[in-house]
């Protein structure tokens, strides 16, 4: 298998996806801020041209990880089965569960790389250009996003899974967007009246992200800062890992490449 | 004793009610080069996905260099090299970058590999070229090119030669004449092109609607054969009469643009000549033929049985 992950990110390095994606997602980081800037500079009284402001909004928005580790991978493996690159590597007598691994570890090792650029961009052009200080240190910045990190390489898998059982992306994609955001919602709302229910509901990325994070102008309050908060984005994460993992090699395992 | 590369027993494979492959039994050696030969839809390609372990069997076991075990199956097929209907490739790199990715996945020590086999296929000058730019021959040849990455000991083609010009046909069959004759690579090759596979191949498996009809090496295919004389005279039906007059249990038929066929001829062609210029019959056409693979193919599907 040490020979599939170096052939896929000797592709992966040498193809043009994830400096594309990387270079798009870093300048709009910084444009968001620029834009923020302008008006801050421009505007009297605006407010929002705050490092607080442009930090909170991404602190409150960390669903953003898992739909960029998304895209990034579906950009990576997308035309695998079109291209008949995937018969090409069975026939040489990779396993499928060798091939399905190596893809989740080189899309999750792309993804982390590119998130790191794009937030060294979006970091640096909020601290380089927008005013006031942070009252939040920069290691709590980033214990939120090491808190995420679990859940956004179990999105990677996910759509990993998915890609490589179906066929049509598009229907994968829309796959990966029904468990990671709306599944929550429904488990959310069918908790309010089914008790056993709720605890599931509360433990879905999607729904302590939205009930358990304020980040805004005013308030702070995120649900990592408490060690049993931490222990949960982690463990949610790690059980998504698991989970979205078995899903691959039990629907890939025996795939027939038709 | 040469080893079995491959050997099928009873293998079936069925996609729903639709059954593709039933009870099929096919050996090759090392050394042979195994030409499957079948109307769309026999089972060609199915056989050579199986063996290539992209799809399962429902039904028999398939052996490859002996293991049977998926584990093995799988190992063993490192030993392999293939080209499945169309030849897969990453359209966005480089021819260069294709092959070299794939040598790193087979774990292929020395990036030269890739510049002989490059050479090989006749891709040298290409090399730079996006992959999904060129044309479909030259796709078919990239397609080859990973396919002996690794210097493999069998090559699995599924109709290779689709969309070669001539020339590229006729370099694609002397390569893998080489590669066998050189380097004694066992050779499995579908191909619609039966005067192509008649070029090459030294045993030949007929597949009809998921059945293995016929297997038959190269020789029994020759001394099979019928050998048959066409005459063309100014006076068929008299000169038929006179046939069977003179040779009471002589085969024969009249083609359409009234030539007559003799089957297996007992006596020399100057014997039919004399006997055609004896009763003032002119002879416009005098040709001894033997019936080769395509007519022997059309026969066994005819007949669904040897018989030339």
């Amino acid at each position: 298998m040490l020979n599939y992950i170096k052939s896929e990110l000797y592709r992966v390095s040498h193809g043009k996806e994830v400096y594309l994606f990387t270079g798009i997602l870093a300048v709009l980081s910084v444009l968001m801020n620029g834009v923020l800037y302008l008006f801050h500079t421009f505007t009297p009284d605006f407010p929002y041209g705050a490092i607080r402001f442009s930090l909170n909004t991404l602190t409150s928005s960390m669903e953003f990880l898992f739909f960029a580790g998304m895209l990034l991978a579906g950009f990576l493996i997308s035309d695998e089965h079109k291209n008949g690159t995937l018969k090409n590597t069975v026939s040489f007598g990779i396993t499928r569960v060798q091939i399905f691994t190596g893809k989740c570890i080189v899309c999750s090792i792309a993804s982390f790389l590119s998130m790191l650029v794009i937030m060294i961009f979006y970091y640096g052009s909020a601290y380089l250009i927008l005013t006031g200080p942070d009252e939040v240190t920069l290691m709590d910045r980033l214990r939120g996003i090491a808190a995420n990190l679990p859940m956004a390489f179990a999105s990677v898998i996910l759509i990993v899974a998915l890609m490589s059982m179906i066929k049509r992306e598009m229907i994968a994609m829309m796959l990966w967007m029904f468990i990671i955001v709306f599944l929550p919602i429904i488990t959310f709302f069918l908790g309010l009246k089914i008790d056993w229910l709720n605890p599931v509901a509360e433990w879905m990325p999607r729904n302590y992200l939205n009930m358990e994070v304020i980040a805004n102008m005013s308030h702070y309050q995120v649900l990592w800062d408490t060690p049993e908060g931490m222990a949960k984005c982690l463990i949610s994460g790690i059980i998504g890992m698991i989970v979205f993992y078995m899903i691959g090699w039990i629907g890939f395992r025996k795939k027939e490449l038709v | 004793m040469r080893e079995c590369v491959i050997e099928s027993r009873s293998l079936t494979k069925k996609f729903g009610d639709v059954v593709a492959l039933k009870d099929v039994d096919i050996t090759i050696k090392r050394g042979d080069i195994y030409g499957l030969i079948g109307d769309n839809g026999a089972g060609k390609t199915t056989f050579l996905k199986i063996l290539t372990g992209q799809i399962y069997p429902s039904g028999g076991e398939i052996r490859l260099f002996d293991a049977y075990a998926e584990r093995e199956l799988e190992k063993n097929r490192k030993r392999t090299g293939a080209i499945i209907e169309t030849p897969g490739f990453y359209p966005k790199l480089s021819v260069e970058k294709n092959l070299e990715y794939y040598r790193i996945q087979k774990g292929i020590p020395g990036k030269e590999k890739v510049e002989a086999v490059l050479k090989t296929v006749g891709l040298w000058e290409k090399r730079k070229r996006k992959a999904g730019t060129l044309s479909l021959g030259m796709k078919q040849r990239l397609g080859l090119g990973i396919a002996l990455l690794g210097e493999p000991e069998l090559l699995i083609l599924d109709e290779p030669i689709n969309g070669l010009d001539p020339s590229g046909i006729i370099e694609m069959r002397n390569l893998l004449l080489r590669l066998n004759h050189e380097k004694n690579i066992t050779i499995i090759i579908s191909s619609h092109i039966l005067s192509e596979l008649e070029q090459i191949a030294t045993i030949y498996g007929f597949l009809s609607q998921g059945w293995l009809l016929k297997e038959i090496t190269a020789e029994e295919l020759h001394e099979q054969c019928a050998v048959y004389l066409d005459i063309a005279v100014t006076q068929p039906e008299h000169f038929a009469a006179l046939l069977e007059k003179r040779w009471k249990d002589i085969q024969y038929q009249v083609l359409p643009d009234s030539t007559i066929r003799i089957k297996n001829p007992e006596m020399a062609p100057d014997a039919y000549s004399t006997l055609a210029s004896e009763n003032g019959i002119g002879v416009l056409k005098l040709a001894q033929k033997q019936m080769m693979l395509e007519e022997y193919y059309m026969n066994l599907k005819e007949k669904g049985r040897l018989s030339c």
